[in-house]
């Protein structure tokens, strides 16, 4: 059983809905580690139900993103884009979880990058 | 005057211009407001003031479809009917409810919701509602306090059900029903069968008995049958003197189109960022000094039209339970009968990954707190949605007999996928504007492909559609009036009449409908044709 698995939900609702996004900070901040490792434990999920990019390169370029450091991803700058992916419909499910699909790209670009060892 | 048939000498034929059949809600309001006209009217209800097991046994019959309670359970036979075990909740009807609408096969209303708006704000006071804007959802939530969660209003409309004590017909309207000089109620009188003429175009009289008492006839102009949309149906099958299909059954319509209001309840768990005064809005029942309000949130008309589908309504409920506790009672129950439950590996998983909800439930049990120790702001919506009108769904006589030797009837009630459909989709566009809005993320099994009716199916008990109204007889039983096709004095004021009936519950509708019938009556007395 992976760390998705042995998570608790506290965890994937902090970091799925804006906590890790550093809600109420305007510009990018280090993210807590224990977040961060709750954001790589619900991306690991969200790449094993294949519902977005497999690959850090990918998830960059659907998310739009250069950032090398990972702390750095979680800002709120992403919202707004989350809350458009819920009104336009773009989510994905999870392990029963519905997620905007930019969230789950975040997540999954986390895990991604971790497995790479640059994180 | 309210009185026992049972006191009633054996083979007494008793008199009236008008005969209620049914002393529940839409019986008592029909016969409050023709107190003071100048009919006299006799009402018979099957049961006394108090619940009696032998008369409840009556409505009795077996569920042959789709599950449902036991139909001995679904009505109550005592003066009031099933006020005496009613919610409260009230509601009228949507405009676009009687429209025939596109992609709802069979759906739409002979009148409009302006044909009954008035009827809705005179029928507020019956059920100790206030009356003052009492569906003005703004209006409310500044009384109350609180904003209105911002749902997209081309998605969701946010309605302020209004909230009876709730009224019991029966206890609190006896004293009136008693002192009325125009109208006589006989309690314990089951009306067995209505005799036709040779035609079958007017009923003559009622067949009547009480339990261990008389039997006796009521001869009357006109008839009026207010019990519930089994019942009914029942009573106009069992009618088959002359008419060998039953009354009103010409086109094979009495009994068909059984629709209820059902419910999942829970359609899925969300986890609120944290405890946001504004769900406390939909969360709880609000009460003032006369009745209460208790917010919901209903698919908006734009999207049933644009996506042809039916009715669905919103509870918020304020569980404390966690997906995880669930799955921990759905294995042990699962263990106990020696069943594995739906979805084994997600039920598994759960306790895995809510480890603060097992470990509640763990606690619950070992401390007898109520309590949790980890205090989680979970919501479990319930969805109710509205049954679509479908012929293949009915109510109709089975070879079982009850106590007077009269044939039951069985239901054999049927969803079809437009319902399944508004469950997926009303919930899948919930969870999208919690997301929207910033509220928090959901969790729900009904968005998985293989979802299936879960094993329990809240029913509200609201049996609607077994005598529907429609201008051609062809796709109706009654008329816009509410009078029976090809008869030319029985009428019915009931939810068996709706023939789509909204996501709204259908009391409120059933007492307007039954002044709007009372009005008509009076006219006819004044003109002379009643």
């Amino acid at each position: 059983m992976d760390r998705f698995a042995d998570m608790g939900r506290r965890a994937f609702l902090k970091a799925a809905v804006g906590s890790v996004m550093g809600a109420g900070a305007a510009q990018a901040v280090p993210v807590a580690p224990a977040i961060l490792e709750d954001a790589i434990d619900i991306g690991r999920a969200v790449l094993r139900t294949g519902v977005v990019e497999s690959d850090a390169a990918a998830l960059r370029a659907a998310l739009g993103v250069i950032d090398r450091d990972i702390a750095t991803l979680f800002t709120p700058r992403w919202n707004a884009r989350m809350r458009r992916d819920f009104a336009t419909g773009d989510t994905v499910h999870v392990a029963g979880w519905t997620l905007s699909r930019s969230e789950a790209r975040l997540c999954a670009l986390a895990a991604s990058l971790r497995q790479q060892g640059l994180c | 005057m309210l009185l026992d048939a049972r006191q009633l000498p054996e083979n007494e034929t008793l008199d009236a211009d008008l005969c209620i059949v049914g002393g529940g809600v839409a019986g008592i309001t029909l016969a409050l407001e023709l107190i003071g006209s100048p009919l006299q009217v006799i009402l018979l209800e099957s049961g006394g003031m108090h619940y009696d097991e032998r008369t409840q046994s009556l409505a009795d019959g077996p569920v042959l479809g789709f599950q449902y309670d036991a139909l001995a359970n679904s009505r109550l036979r005592m003066l009031g009917g099933s006020s005496n075990h009613w919610a409260g909740h009230c509601i009228p009807l949507s405009p676009i409810d009687f429209e025939a609408r596109p992609g709802i096969p069979h759906s739409g209303w002979p009148i409009t919701f302006d044909d009954l708006s008035t009827y809705y704000d005179r029928a507020q006071p019956y059920f100790e509602l206030q009356t003052e804007r009492p569906y003005d959802f703004d209006f409310w939530a500044k009384r109350i306090g609180i904003n209105p969660l911002p749902f997209d209003p081309d998605i969701f409309t946010s309605i302020p059900m209004n909230e009876s004590p709730p009224t019991l017909f029966g206890h609190t309207y006896a004293d009136r029903l008693s002192r009325a000089e125009n109208v006589t109620s006989y309690l314990n009188a089951n009306v067995l069968q209505l005799e036709a003429n040779e035609t079958a175009s007017q009923v003559n009289s009622a067949q009547v008995a009480c339990i261990d008492g008389p039997r006796f006839t009521v001869r009357a102009k006109r008839f009026a049958l207010c019990m519930g949309g089994i019942e009914i149906p029942r009573l106009l099958l069992l009618s088959n003197g002359v008419a060998a299909a039953g009354l009103g059954n010409s086109h094979g319509l009495v009994g068909r189109f059984f629709g209820d209001h059902a419910a999942v309840r829970p359609s899925m768990r969300f986890l609120a960022q944290r405890k946001l005064r504004d769900l406390d809005l939909y969360s709880k029942q609000h009460f003032f000094e006369t009745g209460g309000v208790f917010p919901a949130i209903a698919l908006s008309e734009a999207t049933m039209r644009k996506e042809h589908l039916p009715g669905v309504l919103f509870h918020l409920i304020d569980s404390e339970v966690s997906p995880g506790e669930v799955s921990l009672w759905n294995l042990r129950e699962g263990m106990r009968k020696g069943e594995m439950p739906d979805y084994l590996a997600r039920q598994v998983a759960n306790l895995f990954t809510d480890l603060d909800g097992v470990t509640n439930s763990f606690y619950r049990e070992m401390s007898g707190d109520r309590e949790p120790l980890i205090d989680r702001p979970w919501y479990s919506p319930w969805l109710t949605f509205e049954c679509t009108p479908n012929p293949e769904s009915t109510v109709h006589l089975v070879e079982e007999r009850d106590l007077f030797g009269q044939l039951r009837i069985g239901l054999d009630w049927r969803l079809t996928e437009l319902e399944m459909r508004a469950v997926k989709r009303g919930t899948e566009l919930f969870i999208q504007e919690l997301g929207r809005i910033g509220i928090g993320r959901a969790w729900t099994d009904v968005l998985r492909e293989d979802y299936t009716w879960p094993d329990f199916v809240a029913r509200g008990k609201h049996h609607c559609g077994t005598t529907r109204m429609s201008d051609d007889p062809r796709t109706g039983v009654v008329d816009a009036n509410g009078r029976v096709h090809g008869m030319s004095n029985l009428y019915i004021s009931s939810s068996s009449v709706f023939p789509t009936m909204g996501y709204a519950n259908p009391t409120l509708t059933i007492g307007a409908m039954s002044i709007r019938m009372a009005d008509l009556f009076r006219t006819h007395a004044m003109s002379g044709e009643l």
